[in-house]
């Protein structure tokens, strides 16, 4: 679960400075403070999707581009797919 | 102000949109028990009409049967009313471990756990059982609650095409190197009424390593000679590893539902199931009444084979009437009319001349495929499906389909 932007910003220089820095080098102490309460912390970079149709909205995390492009696809195709009880 | 008015606005326009699209739902309201014959009044306000009722799930016919009834009212009197808990606080009766070990024998796995409705052991059970090394490979028909149950799983999700064998093996292959594979599909399709050929999916299960899960709540009763499932009627009894159905169908059809199969995937679940951690158990009146419908299922196979019965005739019935029927074996009897008007006039014709059922078009079923869902009834007697047919018959000249397939119908209607 992640907290989804309804509009989401550019990412500031500083964003884009930690985003090629050592992953995890940064916010070191939220990291140390959900650690002292047992949580491993892991940051990673990652392919962040969205897709959007009349009110409707998918979105994925992947490591990779085409595993979050599949990903898109399957969760998009949920929504087309017959259902009925 | 706690409610704003755009706010409602917005809402009040959703609602507009969804009307303006020809999908608002309106309630039929039934006067009296559910049954083969119901007095439904429809629209709302309208005088109740006798109809004969062709889109109940009561497959088995049970769900005013007298002797369930009496069961029902003897659970009221032996265990109360209500639980006021959830199961493993102080909402377990002996009775509700009694209906466990029943379905199990009877489903012919290793152990069952309720759940309050079988979309709660959907959305429980991969979230229980699944994490994110694992992957999800579903057929693209399983049911909705299969659907968000994946959503709220942490696993990862793949699908196959409806019940293309040669994709399943593909994505089986493709996810060779995940911690496990669950294959996930519907026993019998709700749409369609196909049967998945589970006998092919639990070999390249075997093949790959692979678990399956099947959610059998179109099938549970009468599907299979002694109405075991899917699995029985494939020829794979005890080689299914998790199995969800409902008591909300052909099981008495009041409500409540299972995931059963492997002891150590069901005690997982007992453990870490939310909908079962979380939400009240389920009644007693239901669970004695249950009891009894298993009693009656494995006294006799008489209902099921009736059912199926019915479901001959009443295909047969269609099909010499010059309807365009997909061809199938489940008591799901779709009549394809392919366009989207005409199947809700079908069936608003249809309520007129006495017959119950309902139209179903884009976009719960693609577009084009337009079609009456039907669904026999071991309750149904012969007259009551002759009379259906006249119904039919006398609608299908109106609108001039008879005899017509595919082809000649979306000519003449557009698709
Ligand atoms: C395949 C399938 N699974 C689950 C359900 C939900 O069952 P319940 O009514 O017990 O929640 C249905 C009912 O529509 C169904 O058709």
């Amino acid at each position: 679960m992640y907290v989804r932007e309804t509009a989401p910003p550019a990412p500031s220089t500083d964003d884009l400075d930690a985003l090629v820095a050592e992953p995890g080098a940064v916010w070191p102490e939220i990291a140390r403070e959900l650690e002292a309460r047992g949580w491993q912390v892991r940051a990673r970079r990652v392919w962040a999707l969205e897709a959007h149709r009349e009110g409707e909205c998918e979105e994925v995390l992947a490591v990779s581009r085409d595993q979050a492009y599949e990903r898109l696809r399957e969760l998009a195709r949920a929504h087309d797919a017959p259902h009925v009880p | 102000m706690a409610y704003p008015e755009p706010l409602k606005e917005r809402f009040r326009r959703g609602l507009e949109e969804i009307r303006a699209a020809g999908l608002y739902k309106q309630e039929r309201i039934l006067h009296g028990p559910q049954d083969v014959r119901v007095e439904v009044e429809f629209p709302a306000g309208e005088l109740p009409r006798p109809v004969i009722n062709l889109c109940a799930n009561n497959y088995l016919g049970l769900s005013s049967h007298p002797r369930v009834l009496a069961a029902a009212r003897a659970g009221l009197e032996a265990r109360g009313y209500g639980m006021s808990s959830v199961r493993f606080i102080c909402g377990t009766q002996d009775l509700h471990r009694r209906l466990e070990e029943r379905l199990t024998g009877f489903l012919g796995t290793e152990d069952t756990l309720l759940f309050p409705s079988c979309m709660d052991a959907n959305a429980g059970v991969f979230e229980a059982l699944f994490g994110e090394q694992d992957v999800l490979i579903a057929d693209r028909l399983v049911h909705a609650s299969i659907v968000d149950g994946m959503r709220l799983a942490k696993a990862q999700t793949d699908t196959y095409k409806h019940s293309d064998m040669g994709h399943l093996e593909e994505k089986l292959a493709e996810h060779l190197d995940k911690r496990a594979r669950v294959v996930v599909t519907d026993g019998v399709f709700s749409m369609d009424g196909d049967l998945a050929k589970l006998d092919e999916i639990v070999a390249l299960a075997e093949k790959y390593d692979a678990l399956v899960f099947v959610d059998d709540s179109h099938a549970t009763g009468f599907i299979g000679a002694r109405g075991r499932g899917t699995h029985e009627a494939k020829g794979v009894l005890g080689r299914v590893d998790l199995l969800t159905t409902t008591l909300g169908k052909a099981l008495g059809g009041a409500s409540g539902g299972c995931v059963s199969g492997r002891s150590e995937l069901v005690e997982t679940c007992r453990q870490r199931a939310r909908p079962y951690l979380f939400s009240n158990s389920v009644p007693p009146v239901i669970v004695a009444a249950a009891l009894e419908v298993l009693d009656l299922i494995e006294e006799s196979t008489a209902r099921r084979d009736r059912l199926e019965e019915n479901t001959r005739l009443w295909r047969r019935l269609l099909v010499e009437a010059g309807f365009d029927v997909k061809p199938g074996e489940s008591p799901i009897v779709p009549i394809m009319l392919y366009n989207a008007r005409l199947a809700q006039d079908f069936a608003r014709d249809l309520f007129e001349e006495g017959v119950f059922v309902v139209g179903f078009f884009f976009p719960v079923v693609p577009k084009g495929q337009a079609r009456i869902r039907t669904q026999v009834s071991a309750g149904h007697e012969r007259a009551h499906l002759e009379r259906a047919l006249e119904a039919f018959v006398a609608v299908g000249r109106r609108h001039g389909v008879l005899g017509l397939g595919k082809r000649e119908i979306v000519e003449r209607f557009g698709a």
